[in-house]
């Protein structure tokens, strides 16, 4: 029997409990408060800035889901899907594919990449069972290696690329920045509208609607419910007959094939592409979004992904302004949202195990008073 | 037979179907993109053109539209970029004969070779309708070497701390 949310008053103890549970956005939004009178942005530029960022990122963040939604934690091995949406980005300047073609035939591109990827990314994860996040990490630093040894010294001598423009004057390898000129924000201005002087890249957001939609279509699906089993006690849905490794094995490779999605979405808005570099921070900032918006490592939603970019990227923002005027060293404001940044994967993580842990002693007392009371009687 | 023992389904025909039909969907969506983004320059330039012993002079200003957009501009002896996506170029032509004379507008479409990345066409001998082998070639361009070596990975410090610090710059 399904139990009814009754909504209960507000004590002191739940307002509590609520600031706690939500710490890390009621931070955020805090510094942003204090932050953004003092930047001395105007609203428009603040607004304008912020919807650039929702559609470069939102994609990105939200291919965070699926593998939380399966027990997987932060999915750091979402760089190896940057990188499989990079090479496909290569192929395609090189062919000279321009616009939303281009874009399309890059995202198909990735695709098997992704795959191939994500299914190596999976098959270590479930090696390392319950060790996934840093196995993740790990394994985006070692493809990061094999991603450069392909770009570096394969492309132009074993894999044919053909324009100069693209390859190293030494005649192989890739150049340091590869230009994405020719399909620079096709997908953001097309259906773009303009309302007081803020753009609205509309078809870009009508895709992370899509995704969203898919999102909220895909956990009630069968594989869905699957992976949300998967994800509340891997023993339990074992024995219920999940799959459990092939099941967390779909939700990496879908969360790499998204993350491919997203990175192309993210440079196409940029125009150009930091060849050796764009993907490494990648994961780190998506993953620091998802937290500011009130995500966790085991729970997280579309309304965290939003939430996150707002906060998180007004923070990007307003920051190094308002470090200007406070400290008058422009950099202090740099260093402070880098800081901010790392620190609150950090503060997530560990009220992540001290959540567990906590809970771990509750129910062993629980354990020990029920058998205390068991002796009694 | 798996590892542990227990026997793997078959994959129903129906799932196969399916996969089947996306993954040729996908390869068709692929193969329109190829045709229909391929991305090509055009450079129309203005200079007076000699063909078969006869000179056709250049007009004193042409002005490209595609559309409502003005694309190019060109005085005598100057040369315009137009951006071209897929394989038909389409736009129409002000032509001002001579300073001050009436302005002649002539719609303009020709094909571009799949293969041509950069194509340039004699405008007066386009507009003297002479075959399009004639006004119409390959455009090799120079490529421009960067002054300084590539900042490729390997050059710096073993773990990048020389450039940068973590999240920063554009994000």
């Amino acid at each position: 029997m399904s139990k009814k949310h009754v909504a209960q008053p507000l004590t002191g103890k739940s307002v509590l409990t609520l600031i706690r549970d939500n710490s890390v956005p009621i931070m955020f939004i805090l510094i942003c408060a204090v932050c953004i009178p003092l930047s001395g942005f105007s609203p428009a530029y603040l607004i304008n800035e912020l919807m650039t960022r929702l559609g470069r990122n939102a994609f990105l963040i939200l291919s965070l889901l699926i593998p939380i939604m399966a027990g997987m934690g932060l999915n750091f091995g979402m760089t190896l899907g940057a990188m499989a949406g990079e090479l496909a980005l290569i192929f395609v300047t090189d062919w000279q594919i321009w616009g939303i073609p281009g874009i399309i035939l890059a995202m198909i591109v990735s695709i098997p990449f992704s795959i191939v990827l994500g299914l190596f990314c999976g098959q270590m994860m479930n090696m390392a069972r319950g060790r996934e996040m840093i196995t993740s990490y790990i394994i985006s630093f070692f493809m990061n290696g094999v991603y450069q040894l392909i770009v570096l010294f394969m492309m132009g001598s074993i894999i044919p690329i053909m324009h100069a423009s693209v390859k190293l004057p030494r005649g192989y390898g890739i150049r340091n920045t590869t230009s994405l000129l020719n399909m620079r924000q096709s997908l953001d201005n097309a259906l773009a509208i303009n309302i007081g002087g803020v753009k609205i890249p509309v078809l870009t957001l009508i895709i992370i609607a899509l995704l969203c939609l898919f999102l909220v279509w895909f956990r009630k699906t069968k594989l869905g419910q699957d992976m949300r089993a998967v994800g509340q006690d891997m023993d339990v849905a074992r024995d219920a007959g999940i799959k459990v490794d092939r099941t967390r094995m779909i939700a990496i490779v879908m969360s790499t094939v998204f993350a491919g999605f997203g990175m192309i979405i993210y440079l196409q808005n940029m125009g150009n592409m930091a060849t050796y570099s764009a993907h490494t921070q990648i994961g780190m900032f998506s993953i620091a979004a998802l937290l500011v918006g009130g995500a966790s490592v085991e729970k997280a939603s579309i309304g965290n992904v939003f939430l996150g970019v707002l906060l998180f990227h007004t923070m990007f923002i307003v920051a190094p302004t308002a470090g200007t005027i406070i400290t008058g060293d422009s950099m202090i404001g740099e260093y402070f949202r880098v800081f901010i940044s790392y620190g609150v994967i950090t503060v997530a993580l560990v009220m992540y195990e001290t959540k567990k842990r906590k809970a771990k002693s509750r129910i062993g007392q629980e354990l020990a008073r029920a058998q205390k009371e068991a002796d009694a009687q | 037979m798996k590892k542990n023992g227990t026997k793997r389904e078959p994959t129903s025909k129906r799932v196969v179907v399916f996969r089947v039909a996306a993954l040729a969907v996908l390869l068709i969506v692929a193969a329109l993109m190829f045709v229909i983004g391929r991305g090509h320059t055009i450079y129309p330039e203005n200079k007076s053109f000699e063909y078969e012993g006869k000179t056709y002079e250049a007009p004193y200003k042409v002005t490209i539209w595609d559309g409502a957009e003005k694309v190019g501009k060109l005085s005598k002896k100057d040369r315009g970029q137009i951006p071209c996506i897929g394989q038909t170029f389409q736009v129409t032509v002000d032509v001002e004969w001579e300073k001050g004379g009436q302005i002649e507008r002539i719609p303009f479409t020709m094909k571009v070779p799949y293969g041509m990345d950069n194509v340039l066409i004699n405008v007066p001998a386009m507009l003297a309708g002479l075959p399009q082998e004639v006004w119409m070639e390959e455009f090799f361009l120079a490529v421009e070497e960067p002054t300084e070596d590539e900042d490729v990975p390997g050059t710096g410090d073993e773990f990048g701390t020389g450039e940068e610090f973590g999240i920063g710059g554009e994000v």
